[in-house]
């Protein structure tokens, strides 16, 4: 080798080396070991010969006929990659993750200084580097089956798209699932779950593209493109809350997981009146019934979030405490640390956001055209009954079961399986009682201890409005009767925040400007 | 405020359930010092160093590296410290370059001092020449040198050592001994705990013995020897083979307490007074048990710990 072209090289290998230390370590790790392993090597192969089979029997089977239907040919290739991108690579974002604690390598890796949501991050991008290899060993084919002709280009572009959005979707899922619990029998009954919801995914994903390709008509309506967005909108969220919960629970129990999860709840709710506002714009009669669905998803998410947050534990570990905010007011920052106080705070102010945000997008709105629709009155009235009738469910039963401090994870447990205990009773048994004593099916489950009396008393328009401001009368009560049964809780933990904040002030001020040692001292050995 | 420790443990508990594992454990490591971590299976060590490393929470206590709290800043204190369990696994399909690049990466190494550093660990632990060797196929003695390299990747000021010396051959325990000496000479603070007894008390400066969770004895070898056993030990010899009788009559000499075999011959302890001594020796010369040795023992880490411990598994 001559010295130039050695020189050439080892300043080709820095520039590489150099553009390689930008990357997360874990992408590079990952993807190494997944095209050394025989899980990625099998599958891709046993995906990659059925597509040329599929071909082959295709061509035979035309032989005869004479022309390749292009669309089902298609279609039928496109089905293959599905289960591939869909199903194979997120199971291998499974085993990747469970893997860490299977084979001991959990405790060196956590050790490192990797943050905890870039190993979820480098594990997901991962994941995404193997869907597009998938992608990328599928194009002859697809390319094959587009020559065919039958399929026109922009739909094959939304396709790719939306299918790249779901795998990465179904693998931050899988993710997720894996650091649910560590013991073997229960990741075999995760595995067993996570198997089925992913076919459930595959077949679903699979069925949607091909309505999209068959129906090139859709993409000039827009409601489609409405229901794309909303797909999106639950897609992310749903994504960023699997990647929150991944994070939080490989990180040191010192360590604040719960802020990130409720700025991602905050961006939701917020993403939803945006989206909300903007149907507004494209169709007026039909947002009412956009915002009562929206109203219908979203608070029971709110609720079960909810329940999380106001069960932590109530005081502020050492790790938070001394990292608390010291420029801004403890009450603005105070619903955004953890804490079941703050959780209260926090969950309380989420679904007042969102039920005044519902109000906003359809006040002013004509009444419903068509009699059984809701009007704006009436997703205004069934936005803030469920906001009522979740807070309610939610602090009623809080307050009473924070006095057990939430001291260690079970008491947690079982705090919040208290509290979804409630909720089912609250709903079950007077309908039992109502069914026993003799009223019929429908009638049974119309008693106020439910959010869906309280939803049809607020949807339907026959409803006397004497009836109705009763239940306004009662759902504010109580509301207010859990605020207050919370309020000394809610005060401990913005008195807890400002102390913390004050605490810290005065530490800067007697260090003076103390400044952190240097992270990475010359190696020495 | 600066520390002089590099890592101070402060009455450190941690139940599981109901069962205390570790029960109030405090001590200090300095920087420079090689502190043996010693006691019976089932004491804590495990537990305790794990606390130390942040990999475990305490229920009470706290861990200081370098005077900072690693509760209340985990991530600064993972930063310098060195961890190396008694168990782990190693990624497969990976070669021993690509491992240890992979961890350099992980605590931050850029560039060229990501490349010079892995090839001065590679180095220090004399695994040079085996770079591209996959990792899953190592020998046991390769293996703990791998982690011992990627444990200083990041030149941290505190190794916490879990069993170093496990399933190594003399050499490896030699070689290894060698290693963690050089540590100790580079100004780190290590923590290293070992059944292996011998091979600690050449390395260490001073002893940290916990049985059952609770503490027995923290000091230097000799400190804890003197403190802990005001009494000597004599090994005696005989030509007679009646273990019964042998026992019998050491225990009729004056301030003698107990007795048990010990390599062919005898240990026994007694008051250590010369005069005492002189009349047991008296004693067996007389008698027809025939003794051809008779020793009083330098302190030794074994005994020491046998000693303190009562030996109860828990
Ligand atoms: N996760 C756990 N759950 C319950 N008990 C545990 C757990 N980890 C450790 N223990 C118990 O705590 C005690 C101390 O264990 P530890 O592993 O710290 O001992 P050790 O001194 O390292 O023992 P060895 O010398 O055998 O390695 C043991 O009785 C063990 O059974
Ligand atoms: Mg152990």
């Amino acid at each position: 080798m001559t010295t130039t072209s050695a020189l050439e090289r080892t300043t080709w290998d820095g520039r590489l080396d150099r553009w390689s230390d930008r990357l997360n370590p874990i992408v590079v790790k990952e993807v190494r070991q997944a095209l050394r392993g025989k899980f990625f090597q099998w599958t891709f192969w046993a995906t990659i010969s059925l597509a040329s089979l599929v071909i082959v029997i295709q061509l035979l089977s035309a032989g005869a006929g004479g022309i390749v239907d292009g669309r089902k040919l298609f279609g039928v290739l496109f089905g293959c990659l599905v289960v591939a991108v869909h199903g194979l690579v997120p199971l291998w974002a499974y085993f990747s993750m469970s893997s860490e604690w299977e084979e001991g390598t959990y405790d060196l890796l956590v050790l490192s200084n990797l943050r905890p949501w870039r190993i979820v991050t480098g594990k997901l991008f991962a994941a995404g580097v193997q869907a597009m290899l998938y992608y990328t060993a599928f194009l002859p084919f697809l390319a094959f089956a587009f020559a065919a002709g039958g399929i026109d280009a922009l739909s094959v572009a939304f396709v790719f798209s939306a299918s790249l959005v779901f795998s990465l979707l179904s693998s931050v899922i899988a993710l997720d699932a894996s650091t649910l619990a560590r013991q073997r029998l229960w990741r075999m009954i995760l595995l067993v779950g996570l198997f089925a919801i992913l076919s459930v995914g595959c077949w679903a994903s699979g069925f949607a593209a091909y309505t999209i390709l068959t129906e090139p008509a859709l993409f000039v309506s827009s409601e489609f493109w409405l229901a794309v967005g909303a797909m999106l909108t639950i897609g992310l969220t749903l994504g960023a809350f699997a990647a929150c919960l991944a994070t939080a629970r490989i990180s040191h129990p010192e360590e604040n997981v719960s802020t990130p999860s409720r700025v991602v709840a905050l961006l939701a709710v917020l993403g939803l009146i945006g989206w909300l506002a903007f149907a507004r714009t494209k169709t007026s009669t039909d947002t009412p019934v956009v915002a009562c669905i929206l109203s219908a998803t979203g608070f029971p998410c709110l609720f079960l979030l909810s329940v999380v947050w106001t069960t932590e534990a109530d005081t502020l570990s050492r790790r938070v405490a001394a990292q608390v905010p010291t420029r801004v007011p403890a009450l603005l920052v105070a619903p955004f640390l953890p804490g079941g106080g703050r959780g209260v705070l926090f969950s309380f102010l989420l679904h007042l956001l969102l039920a005044c945000g519902v109000y906003g997008s359809v006040s002013g709105l004509p009444p419903a055209s068509v009699g059984w629709l809701p009007g704006p009155d009436g997703a205004t009235g069934f936005a803030f009954a469920l906001a009522a009738y979740s807070a309610i469910y939610l602090f009623i039963p809080g307050a009473i079961v924070s006095r057990a401090q939430y001291a260690g994870p079970r008491a947690r447990l079982v705090a919040r399986l208290v509290i979804l205990g409630v909720l089912a009773f609250g709903m079950a048994v007077p309908t039992l009682i109502l069914g026993l004593s003799g009223s019929d099916f429908e009638h049974s489950f119309r008693h106020p201890f439910t959010p869906v009396e309280g939803a049809r008393i607020f949807l339907e328009q026959s409803v006397e409005p004497a009836q109705r401001a009763t239940y306004v009368g009662g759902l504010a009560l109580f509301v207010i009767v859990g605020l207050f049964a919370n309020a000394p809780r809610i005060v401990r933990a913005v008195t807890e925040v400002r102390e913390a904040a004050g605490r810290r002030r005065a530490q800067r001020l007697a260090s003076g400007n103390t400044t952190e040692p240097p992270l990475h001292a010359a190696p020495q050995p | 405020m600066v520390s002089p420790y590099a890592l101070e443990v402060r009455g450190l508990t941690k139940r599981f359930g109901s069962f205390v594992a570790v029960n109030g454990v405090s001590f200090q490591v300095r920087p420079g010092e090689i502190v043996g971590f010693i006691g019976p299976n089932g004491a804590g060590k495990t537990t305790t160093m794990r606390m130390c490393a942040t990999l475990e929470m305490p229920d009470e206590g706290d861990v200081l590296i370098e005077g900072r709290s690693a509760l209340e800043d985990p991530r600064a204190a993972r930063r310098r410290i060195g961890f190396m369990p008694d168990s782990y696994g190693v990624y497969p399909s990976t070669t021993i370059r690509e491992y240890l690049d992979f961890f350099a990466r992980a605590y931050g190494l850029r560039g060229e001092t990501r490349g010079r550093t892995v090839g001065e660990v590679i180095e220090f632990t004399k695994l040079d020449g085996l770079e591209e060797k996959l990792v899953s196929v190592l020998s046991k003695g390769m293996k703990q040198r791998l982690c011992l390299a990627k444990t200083l990747l990041h030149d941290p000021s505190v190794l916490i050592l879990d069993e170093p010396a496990a399933g190594l051959d003399p050499r490896g325990r030699v070689e290894l001994r060698e290693l963690v000496k050089a540590l100790g000479q580079l100004g780190k603070a290590v923590l290293v705990s070992s059944h292996i007894l011998t091979e600690l008390a050449e390395m260490c400066t001073s002893v940290v013995i916990i049985e059952r969770g609770e503490l027995r004895a923290t000091g230097s070898v000799d400190e804890v020897t003197r403190r802990s056993r005001k009494r000597a030990a004599v090994f005696v010899r005989f030509l007679s083979a009646d273990a019964p009788q042998i026992e019998r009559a050491l225990l009729e000499c004056p301030g003698v307490t107990s007795v048990r075999p010990e390599r062919g011959g005898f240990l026994f302890d007694c008051s250590g007074s010369q005069e005492e001594l002189a009349v047991i020796l008296q004693r067996l010369v007389d008698s027809d048990l025939r003794p051809v040795e008779f020793a009083a023992r330098e302190a030794n880490l074994e005994e020491l710990f046998l000693s303190l411990t009562e030996g109860k598994v828990q």
